[in-house]
């Protein structure tokens, strides 16, 4: 790994940038969407359309993201902005690109929320404080006590708990990220996803040994209800949106932060084999680990029909109330219930501490601002719109952020990418800047899957999901009554973000004398001659 | 377990367990090798069509 010059960072080392990459990947999503996802999609069916479009979308996105960021980094852009006006050498170019500052920021916010929950039940778990709650409703009860929601009377935790867990989170997060990308994101990532797969590999073996549950139910029964093929479900679109949409969110495309990670790579670095690497030690931690606990365990105490209310229920329901009560029931539970929210927290701080990280680069890159300056301003945007999120949980404040930028801001960026990168620079300057340093030719078949096949794939899935989920949402036909003030200002708040960066955008192209139509100046590695830089 | 599922955990779990083994196998292996052996230098920079 090599620095482009004295004033950028740089990797350390090659399985660093790897286990950051895939750390930035793995997340909730991996233990808690993906088993459900399967169990509700037919199983063995799911799986057939999940591996189609890891092929035909999650592949071709990696690669796609890695190029972008990389092309960026030849001009020390780390940054989403920077990145397209790279590219496309236009003036739309840099505001198109603002979107890629605007979700990363929001999707940290509340996702350090929803992170600093699993720090909470770390300690609950190890204080035994949710002990003897010993049924499903009797957890959730608990959960919405800690969250502050529901009845005040029946509430367990002080009002204080919630905020105390989101500090200290946020703290971690924002000390990690101000360390720098090697002494502290990849430092982050060499403990912690070795760690996340000790522990997820203990817990799944844990879970396959499991004695028969009360009505003679096995793990393997577990395994059988995630994967048994129901072949007749696979010509449903519904299907093969989910696993797409599944997809999309394990890889963590659409985000800005692969981009950004991969920023900090020069031309002679290899990004095809690591894009492959990166998507298959995700894919790992899914389909192997996160498909072996949680819903075999909770097949084991509930049985098929108690998981498939489980599963049913949401993803939060399994890991927060469902996977306690199993706890409760087996001997050393205190600590494995440790284990597991544990390694919900790693898997969701190696995510987070990676969204700051294209916020971090756009103010050090334009603004000249210190790391350390920047990281803490971005904690305190963070403490100040997370405090919006714990105190307006109850009202769909959090719901309306995941939707906009969670999930739908990312398969439109995806999309713009994949045509920016793809069609404005043009097919075969993608294929070429792909493979510039790498260590894998990629099959010449994937040049016209990412042409042709992943755009159309991103468009049938942005078309699918504006007509079912989109308006529906925007003219809040499933808002409860009386919370409409809060997601209208939910949504102002994303206005209010992308205004800000829109404007920002504009100041420093202005202060840097940027020309849209004659791109950047290439960053030259300090000891390299020019004449030796284009390839 | 029916053996269905059991086709489907199988040729699941060896899909991704290959596809890792084989990925960090080359890098490992690359890892030993010089720059020397990189495919694309030769290749023309996509910033050179400007």
């Amino acid at each position: 790994m090599r620095a482009h010059d004295g004033s950028r960072e740089a990797w350390g080392t090659r399985i660093g940038l790897i286990l950051a990459m895939a750390g930035n990947a793995v997340g909730l999503g991996n233990f808690l969407r993906f088993p459900v996802q399967a169990a509700d999609n037919g199983g063995g069916s799911f799986m057939v359309t999940y591996f189609v479009a890891l092929l035909l979308l999650g592949l071709p996105l990696m690669w796609i993201e890695w190029g972008i960021g990389r092309n960026g980094g030849r001009f020390r852009k780390g940054h989403m902005p920077g990145m397209f006006a790279a590219i496309w050498r236009h003036p739309a170019a840099k505001y198109t690109g603002v979107i890629g500052l605007v979700i990363p920021l929001v999707v940290m916010i509340y996702y350090t929320y929803i992170e600093s929950w699993t720090l909470a039940f770390t300690w609950f778990s190890l204080t035994g404080d949710y002990w003897g709650r010993a049924t499903q409703p009797e957890m959730v009860a608990y959960l919405r006590s800690f969250q502050g929601i529901g009845d005040p009377a029946a509430r367990v935790h002080a009002p204080w708990t919630p905020y105390a867990f989101f500090a200290v989170t946020l703290a971690i997060n924002i000390w990690i990220v101000s360390k720098g990308i090697s002494a502290g994101i990849e430092r982050l990532a060499r403990i912690g996803m070795p760690i996340l797969f000790l522990f997820a590999t203990i817990l799944a073996v844990v879970v396959c040994l499991l004695p028969a549950g009360p009505d003679g139910s096995t793990a393997a029964d577990g395994l059988n209800f995630i994967y048994a093929p129901d072949l007749s479900r696979i010509g449903q679109p519904g299907v093969w949106l989910a696993s797409a949409g599944q997809i999309f969110f394990t890889l963590s495309v659409g985000m800005g932060s692969l981009q950004a990670y991969a920023s900090y790579l020069t031309t002679k670095d290899d990004i095809a084999l690591n894009g492959v690497a990166t998507a298959a030690t995700n894919e790992t931690a899914e389909v192997v680990l996160g498909g072996s606990i949680a819903i075999p365990a909770a097949v084991v105490f509930f049985g098929v029909g108690g998981a498939m209310a489980v599963a049913q229920s949401g993803a939060f329901n399994l890991g927060f109330a469902t996977m306690p009560v199993v706890f409760q029931q087996l001997p050393s539970g205190q600590l494995l219930g440790a284990l597991w929210f544990s390694l919900l927290f790693f898997a969701g701080i190696t995510s987070s501490v990676a969204m700051l990280t294209p916020i971090i680069a756009f103010f050090r890159e334009e603004f000249g601002f210190r790391r350390e300056a920047v990281s803490l301003a971005a904690g305190i945007v963070t403490a100040l719109f997370g405090l919006m999120h714990i105190a307006w949980l109850e009202h769909g404040f959090l719901d309306e952020w995941d939707y906009w930028a969670g999930t739908f801001g990312l398969v439109v960026l995806a999309f713009l990418e994949t045509i920016i990168f793809v069609w404005i620079f043009e097919p075969e300057n993608a294929w070429r800047s792909i493979h510039q340093g790498a260590d894998i030719r990629i099959p010449r078949v994937f040049k016209f899957v990412m042409t042709f096949v992943t755009p159309a794939y991103l468009l049938v899935i942005l078309l699918w999901w504006g007509w079912q989920d989109a308006l529906p949402i925007l003219r809040m036909e499933r808002v409860a009554p009386g919370d409409e003030p809060y997601v209208l200002l939910s949504r102002l708040v994303i206005v209010f973000f992308a205004v800000v960066f829109t404007l920002l955008v504009r100041a420093a192209w202005r202060r840097n004398a940027y020309d849209d139509r004659a791109g950047f100046v290439e960053a030259l590695p300090a000891a390299t001659p020019a004449k030796e830089v284009n390839l | 377990v029916t053996p269905g599922a059991i086709v489907f955990m199988i040729a699941s779990w060896s899909l991704v367990l290959g596809l890792t083994a084989w990925s960090f196998g080359r890098i490992l292996r690359d890892g030993r090798a010089s720059d020397g052996e990189k495919t694309a230098p030769e290749e023309a920079d996509p910033a050179d069509r400007r």
